[in-house]
């Protein structure tokens, strides 16, 4: 496995442990991985909005910071936000109907 | 409504075209703004070096400081004079602010940790020879992963802890110049290649709970670069070159420029006690960069009151403003855009002090001073877990980075980095599984 089919691993894991932090359990992920964009969807039931739903909406729509992906993208999977802001180039996110969608992209 | 008081006035009159954050706390400069702040406190340095020692002086002091090896505890107070030592600083720091600024970094907490930690550990170990090596061997390994250079500054200039390799190499032993020389710049090449694959890769080891990661990094390749030099006979020797001058043009000099940091960071703060309250919540675990997430203002706020504060504590425990802890005060000062503040440090303090009332160690001397201002490398342990682990960790702290040295022989600027990786990888599952039940519990 090269280090981007890592990084990505371990974006989904970061997005996956935030819709288990919001006691979603019950996930569809979309994952469509190509030579030079990657985009993840992942949906799930969420009974209430999350509070920080602002807050990560603003974190992935964030510039990337490339300083700091090489050295600490490892750290991705234990509630590492911000982190994960930075390794994004921008996302979608909805909360409908008990339904909360994360849509994410970035450029390869 | 209340009215405005004279310094907030002064501050909508100046900042008046400056964006504000959405809670209307600080102020956001630009990062042309913040570059020059931070390049100014640069040359700030450099300027006061020279009221310390002649031109001439300076010169002649950093000529002694480059040919020496600088390995652990090499003071270039004492191997040079506080004029060339300082000077080194400031220009090292300058040289990190240009590397920055050409690949286009943004000025936030990461790049602010390893331009005061490159200046710091300049004061003892850095050298432009023993630096530009490792620097040149990052930037091939980006060449070869075909990626910037930007992607890996960071192992880069916090990389050159392995400098008095180069520097042993060179310098160390009775070799002839002609060969002694390129041989450790060509291994400081190597060293700088292998670095960034290690430093992603290790961080799993303590999961950011130790903010020097690069030192545990360096300090596992420093050991088996050792070990392979002694295997060859090629030992690096017992060094303990410290200062012991009181210099009071120093000391007033350190007070005056971290005041300066705190009133930069007064002066883009609208909201100062709120702004630090906030900034105090952070469990400090890598990554949390001040600058982004609490504002440029108010972690200048608290660089500058950490720089009073780890001053005043050196000088407390009556310890002298030698290189090393001058180095250790601006790490921590650095690192307070990056994950430190008073909250988070303190308890690791008081947990290395308590060790020394009980232990070998004297509570004055050297090594137990280097391992409070530098054990603060584990301050996230402190802002995860509370002040009692904080405190156990630094008791704990201290008795293992006094255990490590040996294994890489001085080479590893950072080996209080080093020891921290450890003690964190022991304490934070332990700390995390106790914090967990009694989470199920409530």
């Amino acid at each position: 496995m090269n280090t981007e089919q890592q990084k990505i691993g371990k974006i989904l894991e970061e997005l996956i442990n935030y819709f288990f932090r919001n006691k979603s359990y019950d996930l569809k992920i979309d994952l469509n991985y190509q030579e030079d964009k990657l985009c993840i969807k992942v949906v799930g039931e969420c009974q209430e909005k999350p509070k920080d739903y602002q807050e990560l909406y603003d974190l992935l729509n964030s510039t990337t910071r490339p300083e700091l992906e090489e050295y600490y993208y490892e750290l991705l999977g234990s509630n590492e936000l911000k982190l994960l802001g930075s390794l994004i180039d921008c996302a979608e996110m909805s909360y409908e109907d008990k339904q909360l969608c994360i849509k994410v992209y970035r450029k390869l | 409504m209340k009215e405005a008081g004279p310094i907030k006035k002064l501050q909508e009159k100046l900042f008046k075209n400056t964006q504000l954050d959405t809670d209307r706390t600080y102020y956001i400069p630009s990062d042309k703004v913040k570059y020059l702040i931070i390049t100014s406190l640069s040359l700030i340095l450099i300027l006061f070096s020279f009221t310390l020692n002649t031109p001439m002086e300076i010169i002649e002091g950093l000529g002694r400081i480059i040919t020496s090896p600088g390995i652990l505890v090499t003071d270039f107070l004492a191997a040079g004079n506080p004029g060339s030592a300082l000077f080194n600083s400031g220009l090292l720091m300058l040289l990190s602010i240009v590397i920055a600024a050409i690949n286009k970094i943004d000025m936030k907490g990461p790049i602010i940790a390893v331009i005061f930690t490159v200046g710091g550990f300049s004061l003892f170990g850095k050298t432009p020879f023993n630096i530009i090596p490792i620097i040149l061997g990052v930037y091939l390994f980006a060449l070869f992963q075909k990626k910037k250079f930007a992607n890996y500054i960071l192992p880069a200039l916090f990389g050159t802890a392995l400098g008095p390799l180069v520097s042993l190499l060179a310098f160390g032993f009775d070799f002839d110049l002609r060969y002694s020389i390129p041989l450790g710049i060509i291994v400081g090449v190597a060293v700088g290649f292998i670095i960034p694959p290690m430093a992603s890769h290790f961080i799993q080891f303590h999961q950011g709970y130790n903010l020097y990661n690069i030192g545990f990094t360096c300090g596992i390749a420093g050991l088996v670069i050792m070990a392979i030099m002694r295997s060859f006979g090629l030992k690096s020797p017992d060094t303990m070159i410290v200062s012991e001058i009181e210099n009071i043009a120093i000391t007033v000099f350190l007070f005056l420029w971290f005041l300066l940091m705190l009133l930069i960071g007064l002066f883009y703060t609208r909201k100062w006690i709120e702004s630090q309250g906030k900034l105090y919540k952070n469990t400090g675990r890598l990554v949390s960069d001040f600058v982004v997430s609490e504002g440029f203002g108010p972690a200048m706020i608290n660089m500058g009151l950490l720089g009073i504060l780890m001053t005043t504590m050196v000088l407390v425990m009556g310890g002298n403003l030698n290189g090393p802890f001058i180095g250790g005060i601006f790490t921590v000062v650095g690192f307070g855009a990056f994950g430190k503040h008073i909250a988070n440090v303190l308890p690791i303090i008081t947990g290395v002090f308590l060790a020394s009332l009980l232990k070998i160690w004297e509570p004055d001397s050297l090594v137990v001073i280097l391992a409070a201002l530098f054990g603060t490398s584990l301050a996230p342990v402190a802002g995860s877990y509370g002040w009692l682990a904080g405190i156990l960790t630094g008791f704990i702290h201290l008795s293992v980075v006094m255990n490590v040295g040996y294994l890489h022989g001085g080479i590893n600027l950072y080996n209080n980095g080093f020891s921290a990786g450890f003690v964190a990888a022991v304490l934070v599952p332990i700390f995390n599984s106790i914090q967990t039940r009694f989470q199920k519990d409530s």
